[in-house]
């Protein structure tokens, strides 16, 4: 299955570091698309079809990463994307919270093993 | 000065340049060099709250902002500078949210406000703040240092909510 990816962060340079490691991940990629904030990224998600990998930042402004997977649960159609959220915080607590949400986490710094590792979880793929 | 925060920076520092800029410490036997007065620094902060409310500074020189952009986003072309500096800001914040579990423990929640670049530093970090800690690098010398409150105001773990919050 070919990846539709969604990186939503609102710091560009962190966007193309996180784009940059995807590509060093090996996975099958047909496209990346970005958003700087939860808003935005929800836009996208209505506006595009297929996107099959969420990728987003905690601490975010205007809609943050935990309340966009919030609203993606409650939507039909967004409702099982999986998510992969990345932080440079990584307590317990809001790691438990996430896992809840049905959210993967991995924590910056990291590289494609680990991104792998991540997306794995988050999709359920072997 | 607490010892075990500064250590606990000094971790953070050569652990996030070392994962994302492929940047590695001198020689730990080698002695670190006197900072040069007239050496131009960028001082980046990242203010955060939650558990416990305070601030992170990194400073670095000048001269290694190029190349730590450069490293993190695997680019050998000249980058803009605004991009040169979204880049070390981003580290800052990394160093930040990695050095805060380490200080106040694994199960305390922070939030982490955008960094910001700090123009000129005005006091001895040592003496503002609660650790610091330097890291030479063969890059050229980091330093950082934190101070950290508990989210009443008082001194971190003697708070009301440091049991709470997870902290030792």
């Amino acid at each position: 299955m070919s990846l539709r990816i969604l990186v939503v962060d609102d710091s560009p340079v962190m966007r193309k570091m996180v784009i940059r490691v995807l590509g060093m991940s090996g996975l099958p990629i047909e496209s990346v698309h970005e958003a700087c904030q939860g808003r935005e990224a929800l836009e996208v998600l209505a506006r595009e079809t297929g996107i099959n990998l969420g990728l987003f930042d905690v601490n975010m402004p205007i809609l943050n990463g935990e309340e966009l997977v919030i609203q993606i649960r409650a939507e039909p159609k967004t409702a099982a994307l999986p998510v992969v959220m990345v932080s440079t915080e990584g307590s317990v607590e809001r790691i438990e919270r996430l896992k809840k949400l049905g959210a993967a986490f991995i924590r910056k710094p990291f590289g494609p093993e680990a991104l792998l590792d991540a997306i794995i979880s988050a999709t359920g793929a072997a | 000065m607490n010892p075990e925060w500064a250590a606990a920076l000094g971790q953070a520092v050569r652990e996030v340049f070392e994962n994302l800029c492929f940047m590695l410490p001198s020689h730990p036997r080698l002695s670190l060099p006197p900072e040069a007065p007239s050496l131009s620094r960028v001082i980046l902060a990242v203010d955060f709250s939650g558990a416990g409310r305070g601030t992170l500074h990194l400073t670095l020189p000048d001269s290694m902002i190029a190349p730590v952009a450069s490293a993190m986003l695997g680019e050998d072309g000249p980058l803009e500078l605004s991009e040169q500096y979204d880049a070390v800001c981003e580290l800052a914040n990394i160093v930040c949210g990695n050095v805060l579990p380490l200080i106040a423990g694994e199960r305390a929640v922070f939030d982490l406000a955008s960094p910001r670049v700090i123009a000129t530093m005005s006091a001895d970090l040592g003496e503002v703040f609660d650790a610091s800690a330097r890291v030479l690098l063969d890059d050229g010398l980091v330093a950082a240092s934190i101070s950290l409150a508990g989210a009443d105001g008082r001194e971190w773990g003697n708070q009301s909510d440091a049991r709470a919050a997870g902290a030792a």
